[in-house]
């Protein structure tokens, strides 16, 4: 047996833990083997040594302070809130149920606020409800009319809404209403005025009055207006079967336009009359929010002489409306905010207000 | 729910220490404590407080921290009581909670160690080691207890100079007298892996004393 072997023993050999015929082998050496036998003085040494150490006591008040801790366990254990929430299988259903439930609540609580918000959050869509077919032609409104007495047509101007909007950009795009029944209206309602200008002749009059830089990048409701007047004072009569299409149209686009989110709705478009007894077609818009409230109306003069207004609705609720002389002057600009008024321009003239 | 009872085996004095007699069997006591028995636990508290803080001491080498080690052990022995089922003994059951309980401390000790700031109440560090602070004592003979005490010291420091995981089988077979099956049992390791660390232990300390005495 090597000298290593028998050091590596010698611990064993010391607890009394080596089998009998190893523990022979080893006395056997250490007997020849000084060296061995020196390391295994020492080793007995070192343990003596160790064990020789002294215990430590333990402080005085040890056993007290150890049972008032374990007091406090045992109470703690049978106190109620305990028992309700020491299982872990008991205590995690429960914060979990009570996480799930703050979370739904939370959830709620936020819909409940939602609207407030969405209203300077949401973006309108590219296209809206307001959209509505380019072909549609702008007798479309009157089909029925044109057969009822000119009293009952007149009360039929008293259009409460209409689709006859366009989207984002708000760019009024309003359809005039038919020819007859504007020229019927102007004869009907001035009878012993002055003799009312024919719209025939007026319409390019008020085309002309138009720039042409307007109709380019801003292209003003007035001109729209003027445009579809001078088609509609043309004459010439829609063809029934586009009148049915369009009619087709104009429910299809009247359905979005209860789904609207904000924008702009027609209220209301009525007929009155310059000083001369002209007739002037005078529209009015309801700025509506997310929900569907009113905040405002535009009221403008489709005749008037003031062109290229200018109007951006944008997502967040803001209204800009500018509007500008037939030469490109800047009449006024302002800024209509969701949570109130506020103008940007250079008067204070008061063709539109807002007030929420 | 738990209840206390009167004690099944007298208690002579719960402050003393040593007092209670070692021979009794823990497992009456242990039973009457998984029965809510308190004051059959507070005999166990009294008969293993001294061996299970010398294990917490030796393992972690600062009193303070040994001590608070030994009561942690004892609370959480009495919480756990109730799944003690017999298979080892008691003192093997409540030493694995010590041993586990320092090594735990003693590595919150080291972590702190570099955080902590220097305090004059320090031990001085030595080219030996810590110079351990003065503990008062009865000891007659001066001069006989500081060569026994300088022994002590060295051996204690050569034993703090240890791997924790020697450490702890030395202290648990030298000091503590643990067999090696109990070791293995408490460690959670073979009885051979016991064998092997406690004879690289010794040796280790071995080389240490001779280093530090200049012979054994």
């Amino acid at each position: 047996m090597e000298h290593n072997d028998i050091r590596h023993m010698l611990s064993d050999y010391l607890d009394g833990s080596l089998a009998a015929q190893e523990r022979g082998e080893l006395e056997e050496h250490l007997k020849a083997c000084p060296v061995c036998e020196n390391a295994l003085r020492e080793l007995r040494k070192t343990i003596e040594q160790i064990k020789a150490i002294e215990e430590i006591e333990p402080p005085a008040l040890m056993t007290q302070k150890i049972m008032a801790k374990v007091r406090a366990e045992a109470k703690g254990e049978t106190s109620i809130f305990h028992k309700l929430f020491y299982p872990l299988a008991i205590k995690l259903p429960i914060q979990a149920v009570a996480v799930t439930f703050l979370a739904v609540t939370t959830f709620y609580v936020y819909l409940s606020i939602r609207p407030a918000a969405k209203f300077d959050v949401t973006p309108l869509p590219e296209t809206t409800q307001f959209a509505v077919k380019k072909d549609t032609p702008p007798s479309v409104i009157n089909r029925d009319e044109q057969n009822m007495p000119q009293d009952s047509r007149l009360r039929s101007k008293q259009v409460t809404q209409a689709p006859e909007y366009k989207s984002l950009d708000m760019k009024p795009e309003y359809k005039a209403p038919s020819l007859p029944a504007l020229k019927g209206l102007a004869a009907a309602s001035a009878p012993t005025s002055a003799p009312a200008k024919p719209v025939e002749q007026s319409a390019p009059e008020k085309n002309q009055m138009i720039p042409g830089k307007h109709a380019t990048a801003r292209q003003s409701p007035g001109k729209v207006q003027m445009q579809g007047q001078a088609a509609s004072a043309s004459g010439t009569p829609a063809p029934s079967k586009a009148n049915s299409e369009s009619l087709d149209s104009l429910k299809k686009a009247e359905e979005p336009a209860d789904k609207t989110e904000a924008g702009r709705r027609l209220a209301r478009d009525i007929i009155e009359r310059h000083s001369n007894g002209e007739p002037k077609l005078v529209v009015t818009y309801e700025i509506i929010d997310l929900l569907k409230v009113k905040l405002t109306e535009e009221r403008f003069n489709l005749e008037g002489d003031r062109h290229g207004i200018q109007k951006e609705f944008y997502a967040s609720g803001q209204l800009k409306t500018e509007a500008q002389y037939g030469d490109g002057k800047l009449d006024w600009y302002r800024e209509y905010r969701p949570d109130g008024l506020k103008k940007i321009g250079k008067s204070d003239y008061d063709w539109f207000w807002l007030k929420k | 729910m738990l209840h206390e009872t009167k004690p099944s085996v007298a208690l002579s004095n719960t402050a003393g220490v040593g007092t209670v007699p070692i021979s009794d069997d823990d497992a009456t006591l242990v039973s009457s404590s998984q029965n809510g028995d308190l004051s059959a636990f507070e005999l166990l508290v009294c008969r293993h407080q001294k061996r299970m803080l010398n294990i917490a001491f030796r393992l972690i080498g600062d009193y303070d921290e040994a001590c608070e080690v030994a009561q942690d052990a004892f609370v959480s022995a009495y919480k756990n009581i109730k799944t003690f089922r017999g298979q080892a003994k008691f003192t093997t059951w409540l030493t694995a909670i010590t041993v586990n309980l320092s090594k735990n401390r003693l590595k919150q000790m080291k972590s702190r160690q570099g955080r902590v700031a220097f305090s004059l109440n320090d031990p001085i560090q030595t080219e030996d080691g810590n110079m351990t602070l003065d503990q008062p004592s009865n000891e007659p003979s001066v001069l006989d207890q500081l060569v026994k005490r300088d022994v002590q010291s060295r051996v204690q420091e050569c034993i703090k100079k240890l791997d924790s995981t020697y450490r702890e089988v030395l202290v648990l077979r030298d000091m503590q007298d643990f067999s090696y099956e109990e070791i293995g049992t408490m460690l959670k390791m073979r009885e051979g892996t016991v064998k092997s660390r406690l004879f690289r232990a010794r040796a280790m300390i071995k080389n240490c004393l001779k280093l530090a005495m200049g012979d054994l």
